[in-house]
């Protein structure tokens, strides 16, 4: 079904296509479409993949920890290592909450906000990069899930304070 | 009645292999059977060609096709057999202006990363229950931008309080957590202090 008209910026066509996704998967009758049973289903299914997280976990972070140590050893190719932190921190950060590990979205977020604001790296973001990777290895070694309580909020202010003074 | 997503076709569109397992688990874990997995924007398009898909997932920054490009193929080439395609993507870049460009380029939902499994369902639902007509101009064709509830917008923000933070408190934790922790706020503020 489609009916046309006139805004401000010339003619559009507005097009109803029919719902075929909802043909598909039925009625769910004004109930939630997904019921409790099959969200804790997914939610385990989820759990279980928490170990694949924290191997690969271990394995960025010592790669970031590297590439930090690069970044100090050869300043001409820092700004193209630090893209490249960014990148792995963007993506781990992405998945720390999914796996209860908020501490560490939180750590990778502050990260990212460093080498957003700073735009070309400096002779101190080596430094400030291995801050943040202890900061994840810790969480990650003594498996603090959540937000790691006062002291937990507490080191991410200390991540936050450094990006502060570093930039 | 809860729904029954066995008949449905989906495309995962991701080049981090962790993300693709990710949502592949969950969606097999709700009941759907055929997903179809591509590692960049050229591989899913090549996939979406070949297949008829009822929902596609795409990372936002792929090499060397983003999930934009993606986005604008499936919706404006004469190659795709299915432009109305429902396309939600996922990015760990949730800034605002990131959003409305891939609202610009005719994306169905947004959904920001870190996301919970409840999230997930939550934009498959909507997707689902609210899709949006399409709106075609000399410039842009997608589902309307105008919904005033605009379910696209997936800020930082809001994201924050949607996520169901688990709020920790200090004797939840083990003596070594706490030791951890403390540890390296020191460290963190010694780096600081030099």
């Amino acid at each position: 079904m489609a009916e046309e008209g006139r805004g401000n910026s010339g003619t559009y066509q507005l097009i109803t296509p029919p719902n075929l996704l909802k043909v598909k998967v039925g009625n769910s009758d004004g109930e939630p479409g997904f019921d409790l049973r099959t969200i804790a289903l997914a939610a385990g299914a989820v759990d279980n993949l928490a170990n694949d997280f924290e191997e690969r976990l271990k394995l960025e972070t010592a790669l970031i920890t590297k590439l930090s140590k690069d970044m100090d050893a050869s300043p001409e190719r820092a700004e193209r290592l630090a893209r490249k932190v960014e990148r792995i921190a963007r993506d781990i950060g992405g998945l720390g909450t999914t796996y209860g590990y908020e501490l560490i979205t939180e750590a990778c977020e502050s990260l990212c906000r460093y080498f957003e604001e700073i735009g070309k790296p400096n002779r101190s973001s080596g430094e400030v990069v291995r801050a943040h990777t202890d900061a994840i290895r810790a969480v990650m070694k003594s498996k603090v899930r959540g937000d790691g309580g006062a002291l937990g909020k507490e080191l991410v202010t200390s991540l936050h304070s450094l990006v502060d003074r570093m930039i | 009645m809860a729904y029954r997503l066995e008949h449905l076709r989906i495309l995962i569109v991701d080049d981090n292999p962790h993300i693709r397992q990710l949502l592949r688990t969950v969606l097999h874990a709700v009941g759907v059977k055929s997903i179809d997995i591509a590692e960049d924007g050229v591989l899913g398009f090549e996939a979406f060609c070949r297949l008829e898909y009822d929902l596609v997932f795409t990372d936002f920054q792929m090499e060397p096709l983003s999930g934009i490009d993606l986005t604008d193929l499936i919706r404006t080439s004469k190659k795709s057999p299915n432009p109305y395609t429902p396309i939600i993507m996922i990015s760990a870049y949730s800034d605002e202006s990131r959003v409305q460009k891939a609202r610009d380029h005719g994306v169905t939902e947004f959904l920001a990363k870190p996301f919970t499994v409840e999230r997930l369902l939550e934009r498959l639902q909507k997707v689902i229950e609210n899709p949006r007509p399409f709106v075609k101009t000399d410039t842009y064709f997608g589902p309307d931008r105008r919904r005033k509830d605009d379910p696209l917008y997936d800020g930082p923000e809001r994201r924050k309080t949607e996520l169901q933070k688990v709020d920790v408190s200090v004797r939840d934790l083990s003596a070594q957590q706490r030791e951890a922790l403390r540890a390296s706020r020191e460290s963190v503020d010694k780096v600081a202090s030099d």
